[in-house]
């Protein structure tokens, strides 16, 4: 073999396009890449001192009538600050990220545009225009057309702005993958799901965003915030002669991390260079959790747990295992059942949360914190302690904040003692607790959801009456 | 074939037609996106149009019946408040028309030209006349 050695491309064909676009991603996360894509481009506007008034993403969905007759659009479009035409251009360019610092953007590896739009239609029209400038950007990507010509290269050309002040952005998905194609069903699924059950999702995921003043609208409707069904901050139980309150805020800086200014890649300590990109900048970021703590204000067999947000987007619903499971870190395959195990356990849980992680790295599709990073794991430990949170399996002392709630209300049982709803009701002649029907919660949950007097997310007079109702004659 | 479900075939052959027309401008990229069936809470349009940034609202039609043409202007009125865009509501017809069909379509697009009269439909036209709506 000569010693000779020379440099050869390995740059891949536009097929990888559509091979990208065969990624397993449900159609609502496909969604939420390109609402995704606005946000971070309000956050960025934020960020240079751009005031947008109303920020709002306007979401068409299209019909299955129209699928069918091969016509429609899935449309996002935001009135953010825009791009100009180089911006849109990397924007549309799979693993081009536009986001210099990872940590503050919901955007991450420049991919997620590219597997949702890839997934959802055959031809994308990018338009974007700034407040500035006298056209609009447009970029259509047709990836049949890619393909057959061997080329990454994109029509580009400019369009007339509706009014000299607009900017924001839009895409535009169509002409639907044929019948027989992977991706035929994936824009049918999106099409045939209720749009209430959309909204409800979206609505979600995003409710930390919504309730800072973000405005989304899917299809003609706008999407309303999800709320907590929490006891108040005032709500409280004793145990052992502690007060323990059913809501805990949380705002704790837990550590911090040295980065480079130039790539964003973690510096340690005592570095001088960044070995990555050998930039001798550097900037100290906290590792900041906050949010709250608290207890619902009935338990439910599967609606329980805490959610888990970075940078305003939902990446865990009601997160179970991490919480109230316990792991041997010596042996991770002992693992301890910690929650819900006690009297009243059948009803199901009711520790909740709200916990933004905004400095711990997710995975690409964004379904998952990366659990193995030192960012997960100082997290939980901070959140639930190292220990089981049953004191008598597990050596060690556990003060954390999951540890106080576990301890003060993993029974459900009636009155103020317990704070769960219910009655105190005649039993083979017997006085006992019998706890709120699944019917008469269903009936609370929805007047919380109307906001009814005494039941709302600001008003649980009426639920603690309940609680009063249990108590023990 | 009743009477009834005679006019209704019609009424689909009709709308195939113009949504052939419609896409015939949409593959010469004339216009943007083609919305069939298109509702804005109670209202209704048979298809909805983006053109230039514009909403071309479609009421298809076989007969120009006063009573109808009355109904579309209630839909017509209801979409342009139901968007911000801004919205062009058009009444469309066969090119075949029998000659009380032709008369009644005369009549309703001259009554919405005329001074004073109070329409949120813009025009009424016949299939022939959809392109050059957009092709100016």
């Amino acid at each position: 073999m000569s010693s000779e050695s020379t440099i050869k491309s390995i740059t891949p064909g536009p097929r990888i396009l559509i091979a990208i676009a065969r990624t397993a991603i449900t159609p609502i996360n496909a969604l939420c890449e390109l609402i995704d894509n606005s946000i971070d481009g309000f956050i960025n506007a934020e960020r240079l001192g751009i005031k947008i008034e109303n920020p709002t993403i306007n979401i068409t969905i299209p019909s299955k009538q129209d699928i069918d007759s091969g016509v429609g659009a899935l449309i996002i479009e935001d009135n953010g600050p825009g791009m100009d035409a180089e911006t849109a251009i990397n924007a549309v360019t799979a693993g081009y990220s536009g986001q210099d610092n990872p940590r503050d953007n919901l955007g991450l590896f420049g991919m997620g545009f590219n597997i949702s739009t890839g997934k959802l239609g055959r031809t994308t029209i990018l338009k974007s225009a700034r407040k500035n400038d006298k056209y609009g950007s447009r970029i259509t990507i047709n990836l049949p057309n890619l393909v057959k010509s061997g080329s990454f290269e994109v029509p580009e050309d400019k369009f007339d702005k509706p009014n000299p002040n607009f900017s924001g952005t839009a895409i535009q998905i169509q002409d639907w993958w044929p019948q027989g194609d992977p991706n035929y069903n994936f824009i049918i699924k999106l099409a045939t799901t209720n749009k209430n059950s959309i909204r409800e999702q979206i609505g979600r995921i995003y409710s930390t965003k919504i309730r800072e003043g973000l405005t989304i609208i899917i299809s003609d409707k706008q999407v309303e915030p999800f709320e907590h069904c929490r006891w108040l901050d005032n709500r409280f139980v004793i145990n052992n002669g502690e007060k323990i309150p059913a809501y805990f805020k949380v705002d704790e800086v837990i550590g911090t991390e040295l980065r480079c200014t130039k790539c964003f890649e973690l510096v340690t300590k005592n570095s001088e260079v960044c070995p990555t990109c050998q930039n001798t900048n550097f900037k100290e970021f906290k590792n900041r959790i906050y949010g709250w703590l608290g207890i619902q204000r009935v338990a439910h067999s599967t609606n329980y747990g805490i959610d888990l947000i970075r940078n305003g987007r939902l990446i865990r619903q009601w997160e179970k295992e991490a919480f109230f499971e316990w792991k041997n870190p010596d042996n991770p395959e002992e693992s301890i059942k910690d929650y819900p195990i006690d009297p009243g356990y059948y009803l199901g849980g009711r520790i909740i949360g709200e916990i933004h992680l905004d400095f711990v790295p997710v995975d690409f599709l964004k379904t998952n914190f990366q659990q193995t990073s030192l960012a997960w794991l100082d997290s939980i430990s901070f959140l639930r302690g190292t220990t089981s949170l049953q004191p008598a399996r597990a050596a060690g002392k556990n003060n954390s904040l999951i540890y106080k709630l576990f301890q003060g209300y993993r029974r459900i049982e009636g009155g103020p003692k317990f704070l769960y709803p219910g009655y105190w009701s005649m039993k083979d002649g017997a006085h006992t607790f019998k706890p709120l029907s699944k019917d008469d919660a269903e009936e609370f949950y929805e007047k919380f959801k109307n906001n009814e007097p005494g039941y709302g997310p600001d008003d649980d007079t009426k639920w603690f009456e309940m609680v009063e109702k249990a108590q023990a004659n | 074939m009743t009477l009834n479900s005679s006019k209704s075939a019609h009424g689909n052959t009709f709308k195939d037609s113009v949504l052939n027309v419609l896409k015939s401008l949409k593959n010469e990229e004339i216009i943007d996106i083609i919305q069939i069936g298109k509702r804005f809470g109670q209202f209704y349009t048979t298809f909805l149009v983006t053109y230039k940034g514009n909403f071309y609202a479609i009421f298809t039609t076989t007969s120009a019946r006063s009573d109808r043409i009355k109904e579309n202007q209630w839909d017509a009125w209801g979409i342009k408040n139901s968007t911000n865009t801004p919205t062009f509501c058009l009444v469309l017809l066969p090119d075949y028309l029998t000659e009380k069909e032709l008369n009644s379509y005369l009549s309703e697009k001259n009554r919405l030209k005329s001074e004073g009269y109070i329409s949120k439909i813009d025009d009424i036209i016949q299939l022939k006349d959809l392109k050059n709506i957009f092709i100016k």
